[in-house]
């Protein structure tokens, strides 16, 4: 891992522990300020994904996938922005589902990892597995207590915890292939 | 390439161009110090760093991705194992960018490989030692680029190995894994390479990391579809490559002698070979990632003299404690390595292109760089 990477990861992760302490405490204006967040983020990656497709990834070998990937990015991004007219309930389940789908995700990586004898594995099943838990809890406590607060502290407890890995992960050390 | 290659293989090269036993293995050992000249070697003895020929794990671990790393990491593997074939390549309908990293995809006898042979005549042993790793990892090194590149480097799926079998070879998948602390296992076709990462400038990308150690054994027969190819596939015959390395090696030598009046592109001295040819073609072929024990046993029945192995600190001591540094081993070892790094660099320069960084003709000294 490079030292740029380290310094994104270390940042991106004290941002998520300030979204998550934010969201904790000004529960009225918290989901605006997170779907705004998430917009943006989506927004940028997509159009660098797509950028990147038409000057250099269109000529190799599997270079669509790029292609598919900014489109992705893109369309999520537009269609996290119109969530921000929908009453706070259906930005808490989008906003638990898309949780849910990243721990998922990180889940399958997992087993990927797992695969290719990669000793990182166990660290992206444990992330992956807090992450669907925790979404799922606030899901199930907001249908069942019919609050939007109680997910919300869930939540933001999670997104905490989620920035505090990444920080870690970040002064983790790494090992490269050498190649001669 | 590695050391049974580098060391060994060079030694024998060298033999069979005439050199005697000691200039062979002052020739092998600079061979095979390329790939161990890093930057930390060079802090260690006092070296001025402009002399890396190879980054460690560690330098490539902490490399920052910002413009002057990635041009220190294209200058190293580009001038020393990645030899850029056509700087001036076109693919039709790639912008610059494209084109910047299409232009050093290693390959055999290209123009640059002229220059770096002919650079090292009349610079004694160290220079033909660095020429021979150059020209030697051509063959083993072509279709990857020495510097990081997704969009020319990535290798997908589509790859397998061409396992001998009897009369012709089975195809069989290639499993890659990204443990680095995993051996590979030719038995059941399992070898380690880096991981995917769909950064363009990840060190993950880095020359043929994504195939792994293959290119480097001199059995492998594999085919797969190169990133930059448009998808046609690539057979690569390493047995072949190996040898039209070692018989190429074998006519540069004999021009850095005096024996050959000119180097030029596409020559193979197969008769110098010839009496050793059958053996040489059994070591290449024999399944096995380290070499070293045949071509070393090789190399004493030639010259009838025992071959020291490679002993990394073996001129530290002459060149830390030396007044005179420019006249020791090392100190000749790492102005050839500047030499070739200046020149490689000032070619990619010139060409229009500025991933190895900018260089520019400062002044012309006798005998030595113009860079």
């Amino acid at each position: 891992m490079s030292w740029l990477q380290r310094i994104r990861k270390t940042v991106g992760g004290f941002l998520l522990v300030i979204a998550g302490i934010l969201f904790i405490l000004l529960p009225e204006i918290n989901y605006l300020l997170l779907i705004a967040g998430l917009v943006v983020y989506l927004l940028i990656y997509g159009i660098r994904m797509m950028i990147y497709y038409f000057t250099m990834a269109r000529l190799m070998v599997g270079g669509k996938s790029i292609l598919y990937k900014s489109v992705i990015l893109l369309d999520l991004a537009m269609f996290t922005a119109t969530l921000t007219t929908l009453g706070p309930v259906y930005l808490i389940i989008y906003l638990v589902g898309a949780y849910a789908a990243a721990g998922a995700v990180d889940i399958l990586r997992s087993f990927e990892a797992k695969k290719l004898d990669a000793p990182e594995w166990k660290i992206k099943f444990a992330t992956g597995l807090f992450n669907v838990i925790i979404a799922i809890a606030a899901a199930v406590s907001g249908i069942l207590m019919r609050s939007t607060e109680i997910p919300a502290y869930i939540y933001g407890g999670g997104l905490i915890w989620s920035g505090i890995t990444g920080i870690a992960s970040a002064f983790r050390n790494t090992r490269t292939i050498y190649i001669q | 390439m590695q050391k049974d290659f580098h060391y060994y293989a060079t030694y024998c090269a060298a033999y069979l161009a005439g050199y005697t036993h000691d200039e062979c293995m002052e020739i092998c050992y600079s061979a095979q110090l390329v790939d161990h000249c890093s930057a930390t070697l060079l802090r260690k003895i006092k070296a001025p760093a402009e002399a890396a020929t190879t980054q460690l794990q560690l330098e490539l671990m902490d490399i920052k991705p910002d413009i002057a790393s990635l041009q220190n990491i294209t200058r190293i593997w580009a001038s020393f194992h990645f030899l850029p074939a056509d700087l001036y390549a076109v693919r039709k309908g790639a912008p610059k960018m494209y084109h910047d990293k299409y232009r050093l995809i290693c390959n055999t006898n290209s123009d640059l490989l002229v220059e770096t042979v002919k650079l090292a005549k009349d610079k004694g042993s160290p220079a033909a030692g660095i020429a021979m790793h150059v020209l030697a990892d051509t063959w083993a090194h072509r279709y990857f680029a020495g510097t990081p590149s997704f969009v020319i480097n990535n290798t997908d799926y589509y790859f397998y190995e061409l396992v001998p079998d009897g009369e012709g070879y089975t195809e069989r998948p290639v499993k890659f894994i990204h443990n680095p602390s995993a051996e590979d296992d030719p038995e059941n076709g399992v070898y380690v390479n880096s991981l995917h990462q769909n950064s363009e400038i990840s060190v993950m990308n880095l020359g043929h990391g994504r195939a792994g150690h293959l290119p480097d054994y001199s059995y492998a027969r594999y085919k797969y579809l190169p990133a930059w190819g448009d998808y046609e596939e690539i057979v690569k015959d390493n047995p072949s490559d190996y040898m039209n390395a070692f018989c190429q090696m074998i006519y540069a030598l004999k021009y850095l002698r005096g024996a050959e009046h000119d180097f030029e592109k596409d020559r193979y001295d197969t008769a110098a070979a010839e009496t050793w040819r059958e053996r040489i073609k059994e070591i290449l072929e024999k399944r096995q990632t380290d070499a070293c024990e045949d071509w070393k046993k090789l190399g004493e029945e030639m010259s009838g003299i025992g071959i020291v192995d490679f002993d990394i600190g073996k001129y530290q001591d002459e060149y830390t404690n030396a007044s005179d540094k420019d006249n020791t081993f090392l100190g000749r070892f790492t102005a050839a390595a500047i030499a070739q790094k200046r020149m490689v660099t000032n070619r990619i320069y010139k060409s229009g292109n500025k991933l190895a960084g900018v260089s520019v003709v400062k002044n012309r000294k006798k005998g030595g760089s113009d860079e």
